[in-house]
């Protein structure tokens, strides 16, 4: 039981000086679950991650990645960032950004295997041909594709994506999503959305979170809770599809 | 080019060529990590360690390794630990290493001979002790970029998703910036501490334009950085100008020229295509 549990949150809280954050935060992520994470703007779904990821440390409460401390556990993950902090004018193409993605330790040296699975996921994500293109030379959505390569490249056990689809044409995303259902059967993935939309078609479960959490279940029960996390009623949040999709599939 | 026999002249151009493996390579990452601020910091904390060197009667330079180092290390740990900011801590550094090498330097007894060539450099009155250091320097720093290059490129790059990935991002900081230091002090003779941070940042700034591959990169900036330095002393010497600040102003000019290069070269591009 308590081997196929792959993030484990107990009790977390989290402030950013004064300001409360996360409040109680517990909830665990298994194996092949597949969990969108909810919830408007400055609901603490970027700092949910981040504490995963051992980037910033919880005040109370404990987490585990993989039963070991985050900065051991997130060596098995594979990660997207909603935010970039580095500079466009940096030396690199994008096959040099998405083999960062298969970096296995020090002084150890990228192998053919590593270019192979770096070409790969290029591949899936519609990239291969600019390979050799400079970072400051791709789109928005372009760059945003690239980044979602380098978290897969990884083949992490896994995979956290902070709205991968932020700039993503809708043929993309389409084609993305059916890469994460996919991927699902090897590895666990959460990914921040603001997509209800999405949630109805592709993903089994909902965690909503407005600095508490709110709802983490199965997407069909999560309709009353996310109206309470938003504050405000879930068709305007879906433009009018959740009363069809969300509760469809209620058994 | 009769100058180029003299044995001052020879340890020059050796100078000039083990000087600039230190540049090409580090300055490199001081550019494209955007940390010339910070070099500059290490550069005059340095100006400590030659006073010391003065008041002990050690070789200035031996004696600014150590006094570096500290203020590179110094620098790294303020700057990521604490609230005070980046910029401050770096002015405050500058400020306290140059104000403690005026006080050793009033300290020594009798009169601070060449103290002006640790100031503004001298590349022809370079002993060859210094340029054992300087190939000690090359080495050592070869040595770690070599063994260290993927963790460096990918910090540099991105430092969030390095951190994740597992690489220990605080500790090649300060590697890094200990390696600024250990370029600082071997520089300090060709230029002086107060024009390090130009022959340090100049050649990676104009080559960067040029390509985007990292290795490319830094090795273009070693050619050019020789080139320049030895183009730069040779000028000075046919019109008797001071070393230092004549190679410093020909790399300026050629940075300049360098904006109107690419420009041509992209015009040229386009032509083709
Ligand atoms: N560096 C910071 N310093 C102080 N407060 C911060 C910082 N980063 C975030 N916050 C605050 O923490 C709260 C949660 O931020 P977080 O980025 O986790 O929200 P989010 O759910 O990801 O929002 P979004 O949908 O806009 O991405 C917000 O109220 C924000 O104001
Ligand atoms: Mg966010």
């Amino acid at each position: 039981m308590k081997n196929n549990t792959i993030v484990d949150f107990k009790n977390i809280f989290f402030y950013y000086g004064e300001i409360p954050v996360l409040e109680d935060i517990s909830f665990s992520i298994k194996q092949n679950d597949f969990i969108a994470i909810i919830g408007p703007n400055g609901g603490g779904k970027t700092t949910l991650l981040k504490i995963m990821l051992g980037l910033l440390k919880p005040d109370r409460g404990t987490v585990k990645v993989f039963g070991k401390n985050p900065e051991e556990g997130r060596k098995l993950a594979g990660y997207l960032p909603q935010n970039i902090y580095f500079d466009l004018n940096f030396p690199i193409n994008v096959f040099d950004i998405v083999i960062m993605g298969r970096y296995k330790g020090l002084v150890r040296k990228y192998s053919e295997k590593d270019r192979e699975s770096v070409l790969n996921a290029l591949e899936t994500v519609g990239m291969l041909e600019y390979r050799n293109r400079h970072i400051s030379m791709l789109s928005a959505g372009q760059l945003q594709r690239v980044l979602i390569a380098r978290a897969i490249a990884r083949e992490p056990e896994l995979l956290l994506l902070d709205e991968p689809m932020a700039s993503v044409d809708p043929e993309m995303q389409k084609s993305i999503y059916e890469l994460f259902l996919e991927l699902n059967k090897k590895m666990a993935i959460a990914f921040v959305t603001h997509d209800i939309g999405a949630i109805s078609i592709y993903i089994d479960s909902v965690l909503c979170l407005n600095r508490k959490l709110f709802y983490h279940g199965p997407k069909e029960g999560s309709l009353s809770k996310l109206e309470e996390a938003y504050r405000c009623p879930v068709e305007i949040l879906a433009h009018g599809i959740p009363h069809r999709v969300l509760r469809r599939h209620k058994k | 080019m009769g100058i180029f026999q003299y044995e001052f002249m020879r340890n020059a151009i050796i100078a000039a060529v083990l000087v600039n493996i230190v540049c090409g390579i580090v300055g490199t990452y001081v550019v494209i990590k955007k940390i010339v601020f910070i070099s500059g910091g290490i550069s005059h904390a340095a100006f400590g360690g030659i006073g010391l060197g003065y008041l002990l009667g050690i070789n200035p330079i031996v004696a600014a390794i150590p006094f570096s180092l500290l203020s590179a290390i110094t620098i790294g740990l303020i700057s990521k630990r604490s609230k005070l900011s980046e910029d401050s801590a770096i002015g405050i550094i500058w400020a306290v290493g140059m104000a403690s090498g005026i006080i050793f330097i009033n300290l020594t007894p009798g009169y601070a001979p060449d103290l002006f060539s640790y100031l503004f450099g001298n590349i022809l009155t370079i002993p060859v002790s210094d340029l054992y250091i300087m190939l000690a320097m090359d080495f050592i720093i070869i040595l770690i970029v070599v063994l260290f290059f993927k963790e460096f490129y990918a910090v540099s790059f991105d430092e969030e998703f390095s951190t994740v990935i597992g690489i220990p991002n605080r500790i090649l900081y300060l590697v890094l910036l200990c390696m600024v230091a250990l370029s600082v002090v071997v520089l300090i003779r060709i230029v002086g501490i107060i024009l390090v941070i130009a022959l340090l940042t100049i050649p990676s700034s104009i080559c960067r334009q040029f390509t985007y591959n990292m290795k490319k990169l830094i090795i273009s900036s070693i050619v050019t950085g020789i080139i320049l330095t030895i183009t730069g002393l040779w000028i000075s010497s046919l019109l008797n100008l001071p070393s230092g600040a004549t190679i410093i102003l020909l790399l300026a000019l050629v940075f300049l020229l360098s904006f109107f290069i690419k420009k041509a070269v992209i015009a040229v591009r386009r032509l083709k295509t």
